[in-house]
């Protein structure tokens, strides 16, 4: 498309020549500067809708753990042995799943 | 500058104001052909900018996005006082290149018949040859190909022509 053709220059010279002296009013600039910010309202609701990245393994690890926990009694998990003491004359022997057994 | 923008700093707004305001309204004005309706077009269409700007994923040029805008609210104006639907003539032709303007055009035509003409194609002409816009970049702003804007322009021309023909203005 030739824009220096005879037709292209003419329409060139009539748009300018239209637009000659014409700029944005300063009413108007400082009232895009004015309303260009933010409200409180806008900014909250800017807040609640912004899109948040969640860490999916971590989480799905910890819920999980919140599952196992909830379900199976944290003694068994944390397998604390069981004693079982037996007198012995002026002895006691203390029986543990390790077999340690203890003189008093 | 766009960084400063999403930042929300008011030395970057004043930026873009002093960088593309007045050009947006010289084009804004023409397609409207009112200037109260174009600075409301300017104002809105910047207010829109500023607070949206996080929506501006870089893959135009910022200048393009911005009359992308304006234009789409231009068009939302004139939709109210002329049939736009009517006008979406998708003419695919090429311009008659034995027609060659040989002597003076009598420009007082020239400026009534582009008065005349419809929206669809002042508006590429707008783009076109005030603002000097690559097709590329007219056809991102009208969200529409290439070769529809080539299109326009050539069936804008070839009005053009044809009627400052008849108003013998011209010898062909």
């Amino acid at each position: 498309m030739d824009k220096k053709d005879l037709l292209g220059k003419e329409i060139k010279t009539i748009v300018e020549e239209e637009t000659k002296g014409l700029f944005l009013s300063d009413k108007i600039k400082q009232g895009i500067l004015k309303n260009s910010k933010q409200s409180p309202f806008e900014r909250l609701s800017e807040f609640l809708n912004r899109q948040v990245e969640l860490p999916l393994l971590p989480i799905s690890l910890g819920l999980a753990a919140a599952i196992i926990l909830s379900i199976i009694p944290v003694e068994n998990l944390l397998e604390i042995p069981e004693t079982r003491t037996i007198d012995f004359g002026t002895s006691q022997v203390i029986v543990r799943e390790y077999k340690e057994v203890s003189q008093k | 500058m766009i960084k400063n923008l999403i930042k929300g700093k008011e030395t970057a707004y004043k930026e873009v104001i002093d960088l593309y305001g007045d050009q947006l309204f010289r084009t804004c004005y023409l397609i409207l052909r009112d200037k109260l309706d174009a600075e409301d077009v300017v104002q809105e269409t910047l207010i829109k900018v500023f607070k949206n700007i996080k929506n501006f994923k870089g893959d135009s040029k910022l200048y393009t996005w911005i009359y992308k805008i304006a234009l789409n609210l231009s068009r939302d104006i004139l939709r109210k006082k002329v049939d736009f639907s009517s006008l979406e003539d998708e003419w695919i032709g090429e311009e008659d290149p034995h027609f060659h303007i040989e002597k003076e055009i009598d420009k007082e035509v020239l400026k009534k018949e582009l008065k005349a003409l419809n929206p669809i194609y002042y508006e590429v002409l707008v783009l076109f040859y005030l603002q000097e816009f690559p097709i590329k970049e007219i056809a991102r702003m009208l969200e529409t190909s290439e070769g529809t804007v080539k299109s326009r322009l050539s069936r804008a021309r070839n009005i053009l022509k044809t009627e400052l023909e008849k108003e013998e203005s011209l010898i062909g």
